[in-house]
Parts: structure tokens; sequence; C-alpha cells
């Protein structure tokens, strides 16, 4: 149909032809001092193989550790409220929530990050925190936290919207046929209403671990550039050093890492909860 | 004893999802009442919190500051068009998209969901180097192009969501009435889709004006938009003056809000799934 | 018939290896109403669908007006459709939902205004054109859809279950408004049921479906009273069967059928009927239950009679029923208008009598 051709022109045109084109530009050899792959460098795995060194493997595990933690304490924090919202609060106090979770979507990342920074850090209540977990508030723990507290700041309220959409589809006359039947309400929902939302956490927990290891601007404003995600290290790789062939490389990767994440939780996701 | 325990188990459960959702407020509602406090900071350094006297020469300093000014202006022309273009691509593809068959739907939908899977670094990356390589200089088109691609998804879901709600029987029953495929779609359709249209527009708008990963590969001297100048600025003198511009982007959103709001309702938004309450 | 209205010649439409409708043939003249009834996928919406133009038969003909309908779309059609969910639109007042097929074809706006103002006035809703149809109650929404599809004054009226989404009250009252909307209107109309009492009291004659073919075809009165198949006397009223052979006529018009269990019955019939296997059908309306003890009512029309035991009495206020277990083994239900005689409890030693004029036999295979 014709209606369709603009939206495959900016598909193929804006994103196919690019990836393709970077994904060419990963297995170009990089000569520093130029800007990209000189137009008739050889074909090489070197910038692939690279990664593997130790120095470059240790970026992607903090990325993975750091954001696997988040993810995990934001559903935690996340699904009690969705499930509050959903079952217990009135009509009013939901609406002010949902109203408050799509608010803060809306607000600027910036505002968001930079408000973290400012009161987690040194200027706000920084000092106070760190002494309480006996560290050091400059340093890369720290920082580490205030990166985890800056992903919460947005993944709570993903998760928290997400769960609200799972757990309402949910027939509250299964809860009530558990009670009914003698479990206590703790009881009823660990056996009857936690297998049934599975999906759904799953679901919100893949929402948050694809944001969280592709976040760029909480790393590197909380991370004051000594803790770096992979996103990072692409801007780094491309504005600091010009090494295109090499910034592809890690693109390429972390595109393939972010595919795969959502394929294989979506097919866990169904097939291990598909008879229910 | 056994009905005891389960009980205060119930309680104790209970209590502790009201801490957690206590604390989940606070968590989320301090730092930017800490920001919006520090933002009248008299202080024309950045100091500790709390600030010992208010002043509003943060806000002054943004708004006199032309880098900030033209930043400004050009992210909203850019959203406002982005906006619109890709409501336009959205809309036509989620109306041809919904007229397939349920496998095909599924590819589709998906294949074109697909550019809000891809990092913002990697879209960002990829498009400068192929710009470069097809000779694409023109500063606007480049951000133009870039935002389109990770906005106009959002248009496509929105309304394609609106579009399943509607009953197939509408657009039959105007058929049977005389009308053809094209007034049946223009009278019945459109209409009763425009809520899910408009929402992805505002989401559209929204987030291309907060773009700063992408965005920060494809600016130039001439053409930046206010988070990237924001940005360079952070690095070069972390102050106040991004306080200031977080007070007001807060409230610009709250009217973004209740603009969606009161076109769409909220509950909408996010649904009321299958079984109310 | 002469010039009928709506004309469908050996239509088959097929989903994959299933045939949805298949080789259906019937006409509809002007001004008749028609049901197409059936259980729920025997193909009778589908047919709709096919004379309403959203899908294209595979095989076969339709014409509406004398007109081919091969290739005409369903905005070139002149008909009015009723669907199941009425399908009013939400964003557009009454007045405007029953206007719309006029402003389509291009009506002048004077006579719109006028048009739909009768139209309202036709089905009672005169003063509610304002309204949005979201505030309407079920009754009227079907009403406002009636309006719409009429107004254009379409050759053939189409409805899809129309009151099936009504509750059982308003259904029985409704069906009787519909009735006389339509004869006002003097429309040509088919509808689509699975409602065997809706189809007997709206149509003139039924088309019974099933597994996408006609099963038979003609008048309520036939239908009921002389159905071809086993299935067709099950689905329109209550049936009891007796399966036995057919013997040699005992009289002119009365044959002698014995069953199974080695009974014989008299049953009236055509002397031509091939001897053989058959299925004896009886409605309970025309079975009627005495006591064993008590003896035959004077004048009793009935000549056939067996013995048997009440197995269960139900009370249903206008009606009440009985299930009777025979000496010879079949199980028989029998109901009787309530005329506060006396029930007979379960176990109560009984004679079931019905006459052989109300026995219709049908194939074996049904």
């Amino acid at each position: 149909m014709l209606i369709l051709l603009p939206a495959v022109f900016v598909l193929v045109a804006l994103l196919i032809l690019p990836l393709a084109n970077i994904a060419l530009e990963s297995i170009r050899l990089f000569v520093p001092g130029h800007v990209g792959a000189a137009s008739d460098a050889p074909y090489t795995l070197q910038n692939y193989t690279e990664l593997l060194r130790p120095a470059y493997l240790r970026y992607f595990l903090d990325t993975f550790r750091i954001s696997l933690i988040a993810s995990m304490l934001a559903l935690s924090v996340g699904y009690p409220i969705a499930y509050y919202l959903v079952r217990r609060a009135g009509p009013r106090l939901r609406r002010i929530w949902i109203t408050g979770l799509v608010a803060l979507i809306f607000l600027s990342i910036l505002v968001r990050v930079y408000a973290v920074a400012l009161t987690f850090g040194p200027t706000g209540f920084g000092t106070e925190i760190a002494a309480v977990l006996d560290i050091s508030p400059n340093g890369g723990t720290y920082l580490e936290i205030m990166i985890i507290a800056g992903l919460m700041h947005f993944l709570v309220p993903m998760a928290a919207l997400s769960l609200i959409a799972t757990i309402q589809n949910i027939n509250p006359r299964l809860f009530e046929a558990a009670l009914a039947l003698g479990a206590a309400r703790t009881v009823a929902y660990l056996t009857v209403m936690l297998p049934l939302s599975a999906r759904g956490i799953l679901a919100a927990f893949m929402l948050c671990y694809t944001f969280c290891i592709s976040a760029f601007v909480i790393p590197m404003v909380l991370g004051k550039g000594r803790v770096l995600f992979v996103s990072n290290l692409i801007y780094s790789r491309y504005g600091e050093v010009g090494d295109y062939p090499g910034g592809a490389a890690i693109s390429i990767v972390m595109l393939i890492l972010s595919v795969l994440l959502v394929y294989v939780v979506t097919q866990a996701a169904g097939s291990r909860w598909e008879k229910v | 004893m056994r009905l005891r325990l389960a009980r205060y188990a119930d309680d104790a459960a209970h209590a502790g999802a009201i801490f957690i959702m206590a604390a989940a407020v606070v968590f989320l509602v301090l730092p930017l009442l800490v920001a919006i406090t520090l933002s009248f900071d008299a202080r024309d350094y950045l100091g500790t919190f709390p600030p010992p006297a208010f002043s509003t020469r943060w806000y002054i300093r943004f708004f006199s500051d032309s880098y900030f000014i033209t930043g400004l202006k050009f992210s909203l022309v850019l959203a406002t068009v982005s906006a619109l273009v890709s409501a336009a691509i959205g809309v036509g593809a989620a109306v041809a998209i919904d007229s397939y068959t349920r496998h095909l739907r599924n590819l589709l939908t998906s294949a074109f969901l697909s550019p809000l899977v891809v990092p913002g670094v990697v879209v960002g990356f990829a498009l400068l180097i192929f710009y470069a390589r097809i000779g694409l200089s023109d500063g606007f088109l480049r951000l133009l192009g870039g935002h389109v691609l990770v906005t106009f998804p959002y248009v496509l879901r929105t309304t394609l969501a609106s579009l399943r709600g509607i009953p197939s029987s509408l657009p039959q029953a105007a058929l049977s009435l005389g009308a053809n495929e094209r007034r049946a779609f223009w009278t019945i359709t459109f209409p009763l889709a425009r809520a899910g249209i408009v929402a992805g527009a505002i989401f559209a708008f929204a987030f291309s004006l907060d773009d700063v990963a992408m965005t920060l590969f494809l600016t130039d001297p001439h053409h930046y938009t206010l988070p990237v100048a924001l940005i360079s600025m952070m690095y070069a003198n972390f102050d106040l003056t991004i306080a200031a511009v977080a007070v007001l982007l807060v409230a610009s959103t709250l009217v973004l809000m209740i603009c969606l709001d009161w076109l769409v309702g909220l509950d909408r938004v996010v649904g009321a799934g299958v079984y109310r309450a | 018939m002469s010039d009928p209205i709506v004309v469908l010649r050996n239509v088959t439409k097929r989903y994959g290896r299933i045939n949805a409708v298949d080789d259906v043939s019937f006409e509809v003249g002007k001004g008749e109403t028609v049901a197409l009834l059936g259980p729920s996928g025997c193909g009778k919406t589908t047919t709709l669908r096919i004379i309403a133009g959203f899908v294209g038969p595979e095989e076969g003909e339709v014409l509406i007006g004398g007109r081919d309908m091969r290739g005409v779309r369903p905005y070139e059609r002149n008909i009015g459709l009723v669907f199941q969910d009425y399908a009013l639109f939400p964003h557009m007042s009454v007045a405007q939902n029953v206007a719309y097929g006029l402003r389509q074809r291009r009506f002048e706006r004077s006579k719109v205004v006028q048009r739909t103002a009768d139209m309202l006035a036709l089905v009672r809703l005169a003063d509610l054109g304002e309204r949005r149809p979201g505030e309407l109650s079920g009754g009227q929404q079907q009403r406002v859809a009636l309006a719409r599809a009429l107004a254009t004054n379409p050759e053939v009226v189409l409805l899809d279950e129309p009151l099936s989404a009504l509750d059982a009250k308003l259904r029985e009252e409704l069906r009787s408004e519909l009735k006389d909307i339509l004869r006002a209107v003097g429309s040509t109309t088919i509808f689509v049921t699975h409602d065997q009492e809706e189809a007997m009291s709206l149509a003139e004659r039924i088309v019974v479906m099933q597994a996408g073919a006609v099963a038979q075809e003609g008048s309520p009165a036939e239908i009921y009273g002389a159905p071809r198949t086993r299935f067709v006397a099950e689905f329109i009223g209550r049936s009891n069967w007796f399966s036995g052979t057919l013997c040699p006529a005992i009289s002119h018009g009365l044959r002698e059928f014995k069953t199974r269990q080695g009974v014989a019955l008299k049953v009236a019939d055509r002397d031509d009927r091939a001897a053989g296997g058959w299925s004896l059908c009886i409605r309970p309306e025309r079975v009627f239950v005495r006591k064993a003890a008590d003896t035959a009512p004077p004048g009793a029309a009935w000549d056939n009679e067996l013995p048997g035991t009440v197995t269960a009495v139900t009370y249903l206020g206008s009606e009440v029923r009985y299930a009777i277990s025979l000496a010879s083994g079949e199980v028989v239900s029998a109901i009787e208008r309530n005329q506060d005689q006396p029930l007979h409890p379960p176990g109560t030693p009984c004679v079931i009598c019905f006459s052989s004029r109300d026995s219709m036999l049908v194939a074996d295979a049904g």
C-alpha cells in the first residue's frame, strides 16, 4: 500500500542503511591519527578482538552489572507500587500517582539527571549518605551508587506504569477465589498473582534492562568520566580519538546484545508461561 | 495459630508496601525539589544545600545568554517539525498495517518499532557516518532525519492502539450506507482514532525536545538543541543555570501534561485494563 | 415468484477447504421478510455478508433488483444493513447517524433534514436526535440503527441477529415493533438469527441452514409441521423420536409404523411414501398424558396409546412438562398448557396419547 511507503523509506534510509554502513566500517582498519578509516583501508576483525581485552571488557561488565542491580531494584519497588495502585488505592489516589509517574517520564532527562546529581552529590546529601555507608563520597563505589540512583529515577516510573497494565489484566476473581479457599493474602499473592503476572514482570524487567544498558546521559553526567557505560565508550572513541571503526564495532556489539536480549526474554516469557 | 500468623504476615506485607511507596515518593520527588530550591540560590557559585538566600539570577543568566536561547528556539522548531512529520508517516503506516492479517501486522509492527530498540548512541553514530558518506551536510535535515526516525514509532504505536479499539463494524456500516473506502476513513475511522494520533504526536514532540544521546552526534556549531547546549555547559562549568532551566522545563512539562489530559485523558494513555478495579 | 428482489443461485464461499456457504439458492420477493435460521457456524451470517457485498462468493451469482452484483462494492448497492452490535458512530449524534447514508448519496440538504426527521418519528425517537449513541439504552440504539438503515430507502434491508444483544423481555417487545416498522415501510427484508422463536414470529418464510447448506425452506407452518430432516425437526420446536419401519397402508392416508421395540403405531401419511426405515417425530405439545387408571376423555381424537411411567414433572407456570419412560423403553416428553389440572407425580403409571395426524416422518439419517 502506498501510504506505507514513507515509513518504509524512513526505516530503510535512516536505519537499515546506516546500520549496514557502520557494520561495514567496523571491519575496516583504523590508523591512529586519521579520522575514521581511510577509504582504502583493509578489512579486519581487529576492532572486535580488541574488545575482548580486559580494559574494554571491564566496561561491558560494569554496564551489565550496574544495569542488573538497578533493574532488579526498580522492579522490587515498582511492583508493590503498581499492585497497590491497581488493587487497593481509590480512584483519586490512583489518578494522582499515574499523573505523577507520567509527568516524570515526560520530564527532561537532563533535568532529572541533574537533579539527582545535585541532591546526591557533594552539594547535596552526598557526604552524609557516604558517611552512613562508610565509603568515600568521591570514590568509584559512590559514583556507581549515584548512577544506580539516577537510573532508578527513570526505571521506577517505567516499571510501575508497565506493571500497572499487567496487573490490571489479571482477573481479580482469581485472587478472591484463593482467599475463599483459605489462603492468606500473602500466600494467595505468591501462589496465584505472582505467577500470573510473571510474563508482565519479565517484560517490565526487559524494558528496564534495555534502557539501562543503552543509557548514555546518566552515566555520562553522574559517572564524572570515571565510571563509563558502553555507550560512553562509543562517544569517546568518536569524539576524542576519531576511531570510527572502533566505535562502530562497539555499536554493533551493543546492537546485537539489545536485540538478543529482547528476543531471548520474549521467548522465555512466552514458552514457559503459555500453558498457564 | 496459623491464622493469626497469616494475619500478621498480611499486615506486615501491607505496611511494607506502604513504606516502599512512601520511600519511592521521597526518592522521586526530593531531587526535583532540591533542584527547584537551588535554582533560586542567591550565591553566584554552586554551594551546598540549602541556599542561604534567594534570587532569580540564574533565570536572568539563562534568558540573557544567546547561546541557550538559540538552542531553545531551535529545539522547539525541530520538535514541532519532527512531530508533524512523524504524525504523517506514523498515521499512514498505522492505517496500512491495521488492514493486514495478523502475521503480517505483527511483522510490520515489530519492524517499524525497531528504532526504539536501537540505543540512541548507535543511531546517532550510524547516522553521522552515513550522512558523511552520502554527503548530506544540511544541519537541520540531518537532525530532522534522526529525530523523525526515533519519534515516529511512538505515533505508530498509539495510533495502532487507537485503531484496534474501533470495532470493524463501524467502517463497514459506513460502506453499507454509501461511503466509499476513502470517505469511510475520513468520516469514521480518522475522527475516532484522533485521540491516539494526537497522543502519539505529543509523545513525539516531547521525546524530540528531550533527546540527547543521538542529537549529540548530529549537532554542529550552527545547529544545536537546548539539551546539547546544556550538556556542553555542564562540562564547562557545572553551575545553577541548569537548575533554572530545570524549573522551566518542569513547568512546561506540566503544561504539556495538562494538554494531553484535556485532549485525550491520561487514563487512556495508561489504559484501564480488561477488568475494572 | 415474479420479479424477486434478491436472488441467490448456487452461491458457494470457501475458506481454505471448508465451504462456509455451500451451494445456497433462494429468492426473496418484494416486501417479503425472510429469515436465515441456523446454529452458529452454519453460514447464515456469511451469506448475509455476501448479499451485502463485503464478501465475494467463489461460485454462484447474487442478483439484487435484477442486477448482477458481481464486483459491485457495498456502497454501490442500495442496501440497508443493521449490525449485531448496531455499529452506531459514537462521535456523531443520533440525527447525524441517521443522516449519514443520505449525505453519502448526496441528497440535497432539505431532503436530508426532512427524511431524518421522518425516520426518527417512524422509530419513535423523534426528540432524541441530538443525543449521542452512548447515552441511549440498548433498545433505543437498535431503533436508531434501523432508522439509519431505512433512511436511504434501500432495495433490501439486511439484519444480522437484530435482537440478540437484548434481554428476553425487551426482545419480545422490540420484536413486534420491528415487525410493525418493517411492514409500514414495506421493505424487503432478510434477517439472520439463531433464535427460532424470532424467525417464526418475524418471517414469512424461513431458510434453515446447516453446515453452510440450505436444510429446508418454507413458511413457519411448513417448517414446524413438515420438517424434512431430523436436524430441522430438532432445531425448530421440541421433538420426540421413534425409529422404526413404515409398513403398507391400513387405509387411505393411514399407515402402520412398527417401532424398533416392536410397538405398532398409526401414522397419517401419503400412500406413496416408500416402506422401510424412517424416523417418526411427535411434538411434545401434541402428546397428552393420562393416569393409567383413568379412562380416556370422551371424544378423544388420538389413535395411539402407549403405557409408561412418569419420571419427572416440571411446573413452569404457563405450561407443565412431563418426562415419561415408556414400557417399550423410549423416553418421551409431553408438554401441556397449565389449566390448573392436577399434576401426575413421578412414579405414576400413565398412558401417553397422540394422534396419527400429528405424526411427522423424517428420513432416518437426520
